[in-house]
């Protein structure tokens, strides 16, 4: 095991964490599932109380375990944590050597392995795995292999944030990233030359946020427009607009398209009197670019991930 | 006066390879070293502390040190316990505090240790003390749980007695469980279990890989979700004699979101 020197920590269990195990227990099919939903619940109730203790924003309501029909169909203890993904909490039971995991109900950030005590008051926060390092159709992963909690740490707060786009098709966004309308020039607001805010196709979602160039005092809207395909591929249209009352963008604004390893895959340029320059590309699901704005030499970067 | 379109528009053809990004990423090494066995208690919490209060130290930084620093407080002697049935509301309280108060903590005689201990307990008193102080407003508003249901009645059991333990243990879970569905009318779970037993409009029996018809999605989601205990793909890979990344891509792509879409209709009944 990529042992610790620090004990793994003890999460006391509140009455609610019950309350709500029960409530959801009760309403499946057999006791067999009850308990599985039980413990499920727990599990994840004691990695929020964990994430509290550290301030680290998450969103029970969100997650598909708090849902009744989800949580009846998959074996699923996912917690969300709106600027970054999802964790999967799995319970561990005295005695197991394994975490088990069940086939898949969505996309993960990292599987925390959560140990129940017997009289189900505690639980042990044994470590955890990235889901980048569990290969596709991994079944359980041993205990030993397990890191230890901290270094999740890295895996919620990475060098560069990125923006996981794929919870935006769940309609979960970050609190920077708002309707295109609040954060465009007043100018542009009902302007039929904005087809991103009126009647969007289901597979369609767009937001926008203002990106600062500190220093100069200027700023622009970015908005995003990701269309999702059944084929796992992703449309992505890129807009940039000005903000507040200017009608017109700031000449010499540079858009470059990057991908993962930094190449530039594409670019636009503001000329002057344009007020909107935009690029429009595709992805398929994993992949991460960046969005890198220059003005005045000064510059600022946007990763996102699909 | 539209600007005209894009100067440059392209598709990113790069291939996947963000994975094993994310991987180094997420591995990369602890950046603070274990402490060295002989540092004493004191030294230890010290150094924890500096580093989870230093302004200069990265956020994921301080965020591990707490990670360390809560790990070694509950191996402290001393830290304030309770017989109260929610102990563990006050405890977790008292937790988050101190992850957010910690630079306010000073330092007193005779040990870091013991002064650390005292300022913990100096909160975590007053959440014990809240916890009893609603009880006691709580029990003035209900009836008595340790009375006597009725004089006439046969059952002489307090109501406390008679709602058995509130909270069960795993040895007791699967019984409890049971006494809470009996009470049930509605039960999502069966109504979405009949649903994929049926499946009325044929949606599922619909979705397979063109390769393996008899591998549908209403098969997988009875074997891998409904069977009690649940199969694993990689048995029905095997029994299907279908290969193992086919159906699993299978599962994820195709059977994943048509599920999903399933429960998240489901309306719960009251």
């Amino acid at each position: 095991m990529n042992t610790s020197l620090y004990p793994p920590l003890a999460i006391p269990l509140e009455p609610d964490a019950h309350h709500y195990a029960a409530q959801f227990a009760a309403g499946q099919a057999s006791s067999f599932k009850g308990k599985r939903v039980y413990l499920n619940t727990l599990a994840v109730y004691a990695v929020r109380t964990y994430l509290n203790w550290l301030s680290i924003p998450n969103a029970l309501h969100q997650s598909d375990c708090w849902h009744a029909g989800l949580q009846a169909i998959f074996d699923v203890a996912d917690l969300v944590l709106p600027d970054t993904g999802r964790l999967e909490c799995r319970p561990i039971l005295p005695g197991d050597t394994k975490l088990v995991l069940p086939p898949p109900a969505g996309d993960r950030l990292a599987y925390v392995a959560v140990e129940l005590n017997a009289d189900l008051n505690q639980a042990k926060l044994l470590g955890f795995l990235p889901a980048a390092a569990v290969a596709n159709g991994v079944e359980a992963i041993a205990l030993t292999q397990l890191q230890p909690m901290e270094a999740l740490m890295n895996v919620l707060y990475p060098l560069q944030p990125v923006v996981n786009l794929r919870l935006w098709l769940e309609k979960i966004f970050q609190q920077d990233w708002q309707l295109p309308a609040r954060v465009m020039s007043t100018a542009f607001r009902g302007s039929a030359t904005v087809d991103f805010a009126a009647n969007p196709p289901r597979n369609t979602v767009s937001r926008g946020r203002v990106v600062r160039f500190e220093g100069s005092n200027q700023a622009i809207a970015l908005v995003l427009q990701l269309t999702s395909h059944p084929t796992e591929e992703y449309d992505i249209r890129l807009r940039v607009f000005p903000t507040g009352q200017s009608a017109l963008l700031p000449r010499g604004l540079q858009l470059l398209l990057l991908d993962a390893d930094s190449t530039v895959c594409a670019e636009a340029l503001s000329h002057e009197g344009n007020d909107w320059i935009e690029l429009e590309f595709g992805l398929a699901a994993g992949e991460q670019f960046s969005l890198q704005l220059t003005l005045d030499e000064q510059v600022v970067t946007k990763t996102f991930q699909v | 006066m539209l600007a005209p379109k894009p100067i440059d528009s392209t598709t990113l053809s790069s291939s996947v390879h963000s994975k094993c990004r994310l991987l180094t990423r997420a591995c990369s090494p602890r950046l603070i070293s274990r402490s060295s066995p002989s540092l004493t208690v004191d030294e230890q919490l010290r150094t924890l502390i500096e580093q989870a209060c230093h302004p200069d130290t990265r956020h994921v930084e301080q965020q591990k040190a707490l990670n360390r620093l809560l790990s070694q407080i509950q191996q402290l002697p001393g830290i304030l316990r309770s017989t109260h049935p929610d102990y563990a509301i006050a405890l977790n309280q008292t937790l988050e505090w101190f992850c957010k108060n910690l630079a306010k903590f000073e330092e007193r005689p005779p040990s870091l240790e013991k002064s650390l201990v005292v300022w913990i307990n100096g909160y975590l008193k007053w959440r014990i003390q809240d916890l009893y102080t609603k009880s006691q407003a709580d029990r003035k508003r209900q009836i008595s749980l340790d009375a006597p249901i009725g004089e006439d009645s046969p059952d002489a059991r307090t109501c406390l007695e008679q709602l058995g333990d509130p909270t069960p243990s795993l040895s007791t879970l699967e019984g409890y469980i049971e006494a809470l569905q009996a009470n049930r009318l509605q039960r999502q779970g069966q109504q979405l279990q009949q649903y994929i037993e049926q499946d009325p409009e044929g949606r599922l029996v619909q979705c397979h890989p063109r390769s393996a018809p008899h591998c549908h999605c209403q098969i997988l989601a009875l074997r891998l979700l409904l069977k009690e205990p649940p199969d694993r793909i990689s048995t029905l890979a095997c029994e299907f004699n279908v290969n193992n990344q086919t159906l699993y891509s299978h599962w994820k792509q195709k059977c994943l979101p048509l599920l999903r879409e399933i429960g998240r209709c489901f309306i719960e009944l009251p």
